[in-house]
């Protein structure tokens, strides 16, 4: 080991020259930013091919993501968006349905669209955002990145740089023959290289296509008469979600290496944030000097927000978001959730229960058992015969030491749902709770 | 705005680039990210765990531990917890619990094909998890299981040896003479450690080699002696190294709050309530 550091010492100046010209070698190879690369006069027929395979592999991503189950169903609600979505299509003069919309089952607060033209939403994102000004901001974003063919011309800037890597490593590879050495000798100069200089100048070009995407979904609220400042609230609500995130899971473990769609090649949220604020003070500005007959398409305060509308067709997708929340250990997450659906839908009865179910756990600890049971007993009001609340109710009862209303609830329970699966559990657990007579010492 | 094309005719641009690749040929090199255990921050873990259950250790039909040692892998891990001032529920409450439930069911596996039976198996897991927290105060649950996977092999001078041990093929050492002598594949025994709160909820897990058992050459395979593989100092110093983010985790969590300076008082210690 100490041999190959003492050569790998000595070969770094040499690295370092060699490196040099490779690397701005590689930077100048990067597609101007005011050239198109897709309009540009060397988009080739290999491009055209490149675009054509991306969009086969786009349809197989489709059809696998649907035969694993990771397309979540509820036809109501892909409606409603596809609707949305449809909006901004015929404004762009294409026709309704061009562009596809489905909804994923996870948590990260990703959204993504496919070559194949299919926007990708998934379950966390959607809730998360908290009207109809937002998600339409979302899919005016994704629908630039689709308009604009990003996709490609990131694939096109990428293989460009690949192909300049290749040429330096071949040429270093000659430069260090005569010193008895290969590549492999400089490689760790060459990957911190590749890591701290030349990854921010790529994730520049990425970032000047979401600024891109940004500004068209920012458009889009202006033109559908939504309030513009959504824009910049949606990308508070991802801020404050990341820091709650970073407080119940591990940093090490979080959405954060998989979510390329807020933390990786879009911009700093903050910077976004920045930016929004900007392009709405000029936007005023421009409504503020036109004449009067233009005003028209300047929104006031008046302006849409769609949250009603909005919260009714995101019910069972904010209920399977808790689910799977509570799953990974988001359980804060998941109650601030239910409980903004619940202002919406304070009639529904899976809600409260689940509300129940997560604030309770089934832990030893008693601290919010209190809001636990009242929960459970909000949908027991709102419906007697619900008994999957009679259930979680009897075991929430048991942790509070109360044996004889435990029994009723289970009682309860299985004369709602004679056919319960766990019906010969539920049965043992009773026989042994008649033993309890209702004190706290009697423990079943 | 890209940044790229203004490297081609911009002269302090270049400059800055070559100073940059400077600092990194030159500088010392970036610290790499530890694997971290946690699935949760460890705050969370120190304040919402303390008494753990442990579930009897599970590992496929395929690895013949014996009664002997699998007692005492269990009693080794209960004592590093009981060392990381974690209190424990011996699994034998574990057991009797989920025997009674699945009676109860029927069975928690198909007889005919030995697969999991779905719906019994979540209703007598939930019941036992829920007593296991109502009856004996547990917060979390620990998985331990054995399993086989793979390991690398390395070079000390001409021997080759993994997890400190040097690799034998049929009682032999392996000399590197040449390409040739480079195994195929070298699998090893893991001691799998993972905890989960009582509502399932996966909060720390990690997988530690034990010692080497097979090696994969040209010719076939050669196993390792059981005798060499269940060893009480190897499952000892296994459990050790799994559990030890654990045992630091009071002292690292104090450490960590006297480094954390005090903005009101300037000292590194928090004041008192």
């Amino acid at each position: 080991m100490v041999g190959y550091a003492s050569s790998l010492s000595r070969l770094r100046p040499i690295a370092l020259l060699l490196g040099c010209t490779g690397l701005l070698a590689e930077g100048c190879a990067s597609p101007p930013s005011d050239i198109d690369p897709v309009k540009s006069p060397t988009y080739q027929e290999t491009e055209r091919e490149r675009e054509r395979e991306m969009k086969e592999a786009s349809r197989e991503f489709s059809d696998q993501v649907l035969k694993a189950g990771l397309v979540f169903e509820d036809e109501a609600l892909r409606i409603y968006l596809q609707e949305l979505l449809d909006r901004l299509l015929i404004a762009e003069g294409l026709e309704a349905g061009e562009v596809g919309v489905a909804v994923l089952e996870s948590t990260a607060l990703n959204a993504h669209v496919r070559a194949d033209g299919v926007i990708y939403l998934n379950l966390g994102v959607i809730s998360q955002i908290e009207n109809e000004a937002q998600i339409v901001f979302l899919i005016g974003h994704e629908l630039a990145h689709y308009l604009g063919r990003h996709a490609l011309k990131r694939e096109i800037f990428e293989s460009r740089a690949a192909t300049i890597t290749l040429w330096r490593r071949a040429a270093l590879g000659v430069a260090l023959l005569p010193l008895g050495q290969t590549v492999l000798a400089t490689a760790d100069i060459e990957r911190e290289g590749r890591t701290r200089v030349l990854a921010p100048l790529r994730s520049g070009y990425s970032q000047s296509l979401e600024t891109e995407s940004d500004d068209y979904g920012f458009m889009a609220l202006v033109r559908g008469g939504y309030d513009p400042t959504q824009s910049a609230r949606f990308l508070q609500l991802m801020l404050n979600d990341h820091e709650l995130e970073r407080q119940e899971i591990s940093s090490a473990k979080g959405d954060e290496e998989d979510d390329p769609y807020f933390f990786a090649s879009h911009p700093d949220l903050l910077a976004r944030l920045g930016h929004f604020r900007k392009i709405d003070e000029e936007r005023r500005f421009a409504c503020k000097q036109a004449p009067l007959e233009h005003r028209d398409a300047c929104v006031g305060t008046d302006a849409l927000l769609g949250e009603t509308e909005y919260r009714v067709h995101v019910e069972r997708a904010v209920l399977e978001t808790a689910r799977l929340d509570r799953k990974r250990g988001r359980r804060r997450r998941a109650i601030a959730t239910i409980e903004r659906m619940l202002v919406f839908h304070p009639e529904s009865v899976d809600g409260w229960t689940m509300l129940g179910e997560i604030r309770g756990g089934w832990g030893p600890r008693v601290d919010g058992l209190a809001e636990a049971i009242e929960a459970i007993e909000r949908a027991i009001e709102i419906d007697p015969t619900a008994p999957r609340a009679h259930r979680e109710l009897g075991f929430l009862a048991e942790r509070a030491g109360r044996f004889g209303d435990a029994r009723l609830a289970f009682a309860r329970y299985l004369s709602l749902d004679p056919e319960a699966k766990d019906r010969a559990v539920i049965e043992y657990r009773l026989e042994r709770h008649r033993g309890a007579s209702g004190t706290a010492e009697g423990t079943p | 705005m890209n940044p790229a094309p203004i490297l081609c005719v911009t002269g302090g641009a270049a400059l800055a680039v070559l100073c940059a690749i400077s600092l990194i040929a030159f500088g010392p090199a970036p610290a790499r990210a530890e694997f971290d255990p946690f699935d949760l921050p460890r705050t969370r873990f120190a304040t919402e765990v303390s008494r753990i259950a442990l579930r009897p250790l599970r590992s496929p039909a395929e690895i013949p531990i014996p009664a002997r040692l699998e007692n005492i892998l269990t009693d080794r891990i209960l004592g590093q917890l009981a060392k990381a001032e974690f209190e424990t529920v011996h699994p034998v409450e574990f057991e009797r619990r989920w025997r009674k439930y699945s009676t109860l069911v029927g069975g928690t596996y198909d007889t005919t094909t030995g697969r999991v039976k779905e719906d019994p198996y979540a209703i007598v897991n939930e019941f036992t998890l829920r007593d296991l927290a109502l009856e004996r105060g547990a917060d979390a649950i620990l998985l331990p299981t054995l399993f086989y996977g793979r390991v690398d092999p390395v070079a000390d001078g001409i021997v080759l040896e993994t997890l400190g041990v040097p690799l034998a093929w049929q009682t032999q050492s392996i000399y590197l003479m040449n390409y040739a002598d480079w195994p195929q594949e070298v699998t090893a025994l893991f001691l799998g450690i993972e905890i989960r709160s009582v509502d399932g909820v996966r909060l720390y897990r990690a997988g530690c080699a034990i010692t080497w058992t097979r090696i994969y050459r040209a010719r076939g395979f050669s196993d390792r002696r059981p005798d060499r593989v269940y060893e009480e100092t190897e499952f000892d110093a296994t459990v050790a190294r799994c559990l030890a983010p654990l045992s630091s985790l009071a002292s690292d969590l104090a450490r960590e709050r006297n480094a954390t300076p005090d903005l009101e008082t300037g000292s590194g210690v928090p004041p008192l309530p």
